[in-house]
């Protein structure tokens, strides 16, 4: 009697998306956001890149552990925030924000005299920032995997002086070496005359340009922070697509053939703006009546 | 010992604000969140009362500092702590956050008193400091039973007082997919 042989399902293949730095950043603070990223794990697999884990950390966690330094040192929160806000760059000052809004959903809720819980309050945020740029993700990839700030070990406190003297030496990364692999994609970004003519990609067109023209462009700071989303989307496997928040993805993509969607920014956010302008407004109405 | 009895007296001066409160009205009102948290300033205050030498004030670390913790100490205590805190939790998840000031009070002052001693060991004091941010907001006021007991099921897990890494990583990777406090905004139903 022969046996029956067992059909092997076949396996389904499912989409792969690479989340983009804006989106990681999003999802941490805005529930909504999350909420899209969840609609994605129904449809595929999520992965990040390691270089986008490098801005993550270089970005919104180096600012953050300066701001915990800057209370520390000052053992006063409210000068800690005044010193932040007249010292720092708009994006600095965003970042603070984005850690607030993680603590607190009530700015009364921790006495801003209470400095040693608010730095316990701190460093707990910071993990959990951490630990949940890998939450639901398969893995990371990409050309970046020997990055020195990406594979530092932050997890608590007693690493912070550590990683800011690394991130100090370490204030930009080289782009050379993958621009000299990746020539094809680099051609094919400063060939595209939409791009060349678009305003909003004026400053990533500009540090390509210079890259062409001597590749030892790329190994400098100005340049190198300027054509961050340009090798985010070269850098991603071809068979992956691009999830962010940031539309200027769409252009890149489509010059070197890679696939972007883009998702929505939080409404909950978003849609206050609009509530606020209205508020007001109907506010300055009624005194007219 | 000094730090029991800290916080034996804590926990009187906690029942009589709360019960005070609960008596009159039978519901949870914004009066008694900003009563506790007020209490909390208060206490903090007092722990903290500037040093007339410097310009710095006393934390609760520099209290303890000097004093040294064996790591056995510290994961019998860690693990006494955690179980206290399921048993209120779990109490709280049955009765309802009206009818559970008494038992998330409790849970503050055990949080206040546990980190003061945990400041070296820096995985332990991540632990409590994320358990922290669920308690030291207002969060906890609008957390639903099913988020209570997510939470008490995810902390049960180091009631062994072994607290490890990878365990501290999954356990604030389930407070972010459940929605538990961190982040603004609503909760899913």
């Amino acid at each position: 009697m022969t046996k029956k042989r067992k059909k092997k399902k076949p396996l389904i293949k499912r989409d792969k998306y690479l989340l983009d730095t804006s989106l990681q950043i999003e999802r941490l603070y805005a529930q909504d956001t999350e909420k899209e990223v969840r609609r994605l794990i129904q449809r595929g697999d999520i992965y990040s890149s390691y270089f986008v884990l490098y801005e993550f950390k270089a970005g919104l966690i180096q600012h953050i552990i300066e701001f915990y330094f800057v209370v520390k040192v000052s053992q006063d929160i409210s000068l800690a925030k005044a010193y932040w806000a007249n010292n720092f760059s708009q994006r600095g000052s965003k970042y603070i924000h984005i850690l607030e809004s993680l603590i607190f959903k009530n700015l009364d809720s921790i006495s801003t005299k209470d400095t040693y819980t608010y730095l316990l309050v701190i460093e707990a945020t910071i993990y959990h920032m951490l630990c949940n740029f890998y939450t639901d993700l398969k893995g990371l990839v990409g050309q970046f995997k020997d990055l020195e700030v990406s594979n530092f070990n932050l997890d608590s406190s007693d690493n912070y002086a550590d990683f800011m003297a690394l991130c100090e030496r370490n204030k930009f990364v080289k782009l050379k070496v993958f621009f000299e692999r990746n020539m094809d994609s680099l051609k094919k970004l400063i060939e595209n005359e939409d791009l060349e003519n678009a305003t909003k990609y004026k400053k990533i067109y500009n540090g390509l340009v210079e890259i062409q023209n001597n590749l030892n462009k790329a190994d400098t700071h100005n340049i190198s922070k300027a054509v961050g989303d340009a090798v985010i989307a070269i850098d991603t496997p071809s068979d992956y697509t691009i999830a962010g928040l940031d539309a200027s993805f769409n252009l890149l993509c489509k010059c070197i053939n890679k696939t972007f969607i883009a998702l929505p920014h939080s409404k909950e956010i978003t849609g206050l703006r609009k509530s606020v302008a209205q508020a007001w407004k109907q506010e300055v109405a009624q005194k007219k009546l | 010992m000094l730090i029991t009895s800290n916080v034996s007296q804590k926990a009187v001066n906690t029942s009589t604000v709360v019960e005070t409160s609960y008596k009159s009205t039978g519901q949870i009102t914004s009066t008694d969140i900003e009563g506790l948290n007020e209490r909390g300033r208060e206490e903090e205050t007092t722990q903290t009362k500037p040093n007339k030498d410097t310009s710095q004030s006393i934390s609760p670390v520099e209290n303890a500092k000097g004093d040294e913790f064996s790591s056995k100490y510290i994961s019998h205590s860690s693990s006494l702590l955690i179980k206290e805190i399921v048993t209120l939790l779990q109490s709280w998840e049955k009765n309802g956050t009206v009818n559970s000031i008494l038992e998330i009070s409790n849970i503050k002052d055990k949080l206040d008193t546990f980190i003061t001693y945990l400041h070296e060991e820096p995985t332990n004091r991540i632990l409590v400091s994320l358990i922290i941010l669920i308690f030291k907001n207002n969060n906890w006021a609008e957390m639903k039973p099913n988020q209570i007991r997510q939470v008490w099921q995810e902390i049960k897990r180091f009631e062994n007082g072994y607290i490890s890494q990878d365990e501290v990583k999954h356990f604030s990777q389930q407070l972010f997919r459940n929605n538990i406090s961190v982040a603004p905004g609503k909760s899913d139903d």
